[in-house]
C-alpha cells in the first residue's frame, strides 16, 4: 500500500554508498596520482496514476498528471581526471604528466595497465618500475654505472656515464590516452585497466598529439579536496537522516491505521 | 457506506500518497537535475465522488459475487444510494516543480548546468528525451553520452569529441583542441508540466501536447552541475503537517465508528 517505506530505504542506501565513496576519496587524499570519484544518482521508475493530457471529460483534458516516484539509485561513480597538485621531490625518477595521458606499465600477467602515478624506482636489474614492481612500457634500463638520470619533456631518458662527455640516450617514455578516460576501470594500486567503455588506447610520445608534457622531479598529488569531501559528507549524513525520518513517519501512519480497528 | 467515513478514507488515502511523493523527493535530494513533485489536493465534486464510490462498490460487489450471488436487489439498492448522497471528499493531483536547483561548481569539463528553462535533448532507443542533468561523459568512440549511455544530440546529430582541452560555450558550442565539434541541442516547452512526463533515470518524456521549441534564452555553464531542487527542510515540515492531518482523520474515523456502535445499541433492550 504505501511505497514511502521502500522509497526512503532507497534514499538511505544511496546516501550510504555516497558516504562509502567519500570515505574512499578521503582515505586517498595523500595517494600520488589518485583521481577522486563522484557518485551520480538518478531517480527510479514512476507509477503513473494519472497521465497529463488524459481526457477528464468530453471537452477538457487534465493539465497535469499524478506520477509517484519510487526513489533513487546510484548510477555511476564518475572518476574526475582533473590534474592534481604538483609536489616537488627532486627524485630523478619522479615524473608528472602535465596534461592528458597515462604511463603504461606491464603487469606480471603480461597485460598493460595505465597510471598517472609517476613515482618510479629501479629494479635490481636497473629497469624503471613502479613501487609495486610493474615495469614501465616500453622497458627502459638504466646502466648500473650511470651517475645521473635526466628525463626531457618529450619523455627522452638520458644518463651520464663516467668517462663519457655526452649524455647517453637510453630510451623514450611513451604515454597512452583514451577517448573516454572516465570509462577506465580502477584496479587499485593506482592502476587503471582498459574497458569497452574507455576505448582503445592510443600511444604516443609525450608533448605531441594532445598528450601532456613530462616534468622530472615532481609527483602529481591526489586531486581530492578534503574540505569539499567533508562538506559532501555532512550533506550526505543529513539527507540520510531525513530519509530515516520518512521511514519513522510512514511507520507511525501505518500504526494509526491499525488503531482504527482496535 | 457512511459518507463521512468515506470522505475520511479519501483524506487518509491522499495523505498516504502525499507521503510517497515526499519520500521520493527526499530520496532524490542528491540527484543531479532532479525536479521535485508537488501534490495538490482538490475537492471531489459530488458526481465524481459517486463514480469513484461506484467503482469501489463494484469492486466490492465483484469480490462478493465470487462467494455468493447478491442478485438484482443488491445492485438496485446501491444505485439508489449513489443518487441520494451528496458528500464531498478529496483527491490528489500532481505537478512538477520546475524551479531551478542551485548550481554547484565541479570544475569537470564535461559537467554542464543549464541557466534558463531549457533541456538537453537526448537520443534514446525509445525516442527523443529531455534532461536537466548535465553530468555527461564520452563513450568508447568519443561520442558525448549521458551516464546511461544515451547519445546527447547536437543540432547536427550526435557529437563526437576529439581529445584535447574541451570547452563548452554559453551558447552550447563545443570545441576541443580549438576545433568546433558541434552545438548542444537545447529545447524548451511553454508548459513543461503538461508537455513532459518523468521517466526515471533523470529523463523526461514528451507527452506530445506541444512541440518542443529551441531554447534561445538558456545559457550553458561549463564545470557546474544543477543540484536537485528538493528542499529537505520544507519536505520535513510538510511531512509533519501531513502526519498530523492523517492523525486527525484517523481520530474522526474512530469517532464515527463509536457513534455507529452507540446507534446500533439504542434499540437494544
Amino acid at each position: 500500500m504505501s511505497n514511502a517505506l521502500f522509497t526512503a530505504a532507497t534514499g538511505m542506501r544511496v546516501q550510504q554508498q555516497n558516504v562509502d565513496n567519500i570515505a574512499h576519496n578521503i582515505a586517498n587524499s595523500s595517494t600520488v596520482g589518485f583521481k577522486r570519484s563522484r557518485l551520480e544518482f538518478q531517480d527510479l521508475l514512476y507509477q503513473n496514476t494519472r497521465t497529463p493530457g488524459a481526457a477528464s471529460n468530453a471537452s477538457t483534458a487534465q493539465p497535469v498528471g499524478l506520477q509517484i516516484g519510487l526513489g533513487a539509485r546510484s548510477i555511476a561513480s564518475q572518476r574526475i581526471f582533473i590534474q592534481g597538485e604538483f609536489q616537488q621531490t627532486e627524485n630523478p625518477l619522479d615524473m608528472v604528466i602535465e596534461g592528458q595521458g597515462f604511463f603504461q606499465v606491464r603487469l606480471t600477467s603480461g597485460e598493460l595497465a595505465y597510471t598517472r602515478a609517476g613515482s618510479f624506482h629501479l629494479s635490481s636489474q636497473g629497469q624503471i618500475v613502479t613501487a609495486t614492481g610493474e615495469a614501465l612500457e616500453p622497458a627502459i634500463t638504466i646502466p648500473i654505472e650511470a651517475t645521473a638520470i635526466s628525463i626531457g619533456t618529450d619523455g627522452t631518458v638520458s644518463v651520464s656515464v663516467p668517462g663519457q662527455a655526452n649524455a647517453q640516450n637510453v630510451g623514450q617514455i611513451q604515454l597512452a590516452n583514451f577517448a573516454n578516460p572516465a570509462g577506465l576501470e580502477s584496479m587499485g594500486r593506482n592502476l587503471f585497466k582498459e574497458t569497452a567503455a574507455s576505448g582503445q588506447p592510443t600511444a604516443g610520445s609525450p608533448d605531441a598529439q594532445g598528450l601532456g608534457r613530462i616534468n622530472q622531479g615532481f609527483v602529481e598529488g591526489s586531486n581530492v579536496n578534503v574540505v569539499e569531501e567533508l562538506v559532501n559528507m555532512i550533506a550526505a549524513q543529513r539527507v540520510y537522516e531525513t530519509n530515516s525520518k520518512v521511514i519513522s513517519t510512514s511507520d507511525r501512519m501505518l500504526g494509526m491505521i491499525n488503531q482504527v480497528v482496535s | 457506506m457512511n459518507p463521512g467515513l468515506y470522505a475520511a478514507y479519501l483524506g487518509m488515502r491522499v495523505r498516504i500518497r502525499a507521503l510517497d511523493v515526499m519520500a521520493n523527493n527526499i530520496a532524490n535530494a542528491s540527484t543531479t537535475g532532479f525536479k521535485a513533485d508537488r501534490l495538490f489536493y482538490r475537492s471531489l465534486e459530488a458526481r465524481e465522488f459517486e463514480t469513484e464510490r461506484r467503482a469501489a462498490q463494484d469492486n466490492l460487489a465483484s469480490t462478493q459475487d465470487a462467494g455468493q450471488d447478491t442478485g438484482e436487489l443488491g445492485a438496485e439498492r446501491r444505485r439508489e444510494e449513489t443518487v441520494s448522497l451528496r458528500a464531498l471528499g478529496v483527491v490528489a493531483g500532481g505537478m512538477m516543480d520546475f524551479a531551478a536547483g542551485s548550481l554547484r561548481e565541479t570544475g569537470r569539463p564535461l559537467d554542464i548546468a543549464l541557466a534558463g528553462d531549457g533541456f538537453l535533448a537526448i537520443q534514446t532507443p525509445r525516442g527523443e528525451r529531455y534532461t536537466r542533468s548535465g553530468s555527461l561523459t564520452l563513450d568508447a568512440a568519443g561520442q558525448l553520452v549521458t551516464l546511461q549511455g544515451d547519445l546527447v544530440i547536437g543540432e547536427g546529430g550526435p557529437i563526437t569529441v576529439k581529445s584535447g582541452e574541451i570547452s563548452i560555450g554559453e551558447d552550447g558550442r563545443i570545441t576541443a583542441g580549438g576545433q568546433e565539434m558541434g552545438r548542444l541541442k537545447l529545447m524548451q516547452f511553454q508548459n513543461p508540466g503538461a508537455a513532459l512526463l518523468k521517466e526515471g533515470d533523470a529523463l523526461f518524456a514528451p507527452t506530445g501536447s506541444e512541440p518542443p521549441l529551441p531554447a534561445t534564452q538558456t545559457r550553458v555553464q561549463q564545470g557546474m552541475l544543477e543540484s536537485s531542487n528538493v528542499n529537505p527542510v520544507g519536505e520535513m515540515a510538510a511531512m509533519i503537517q501531513n502526519n498530523r492531518e492523517f492523525e486527525s482523520l484517523q481520530r474522526s474515523v474512530t469517532l464515527m465508528m463509536s457513534m455507529h456502535k452507540i446507534a446500533s445499541e439504542i434499540g437494544k433492550i
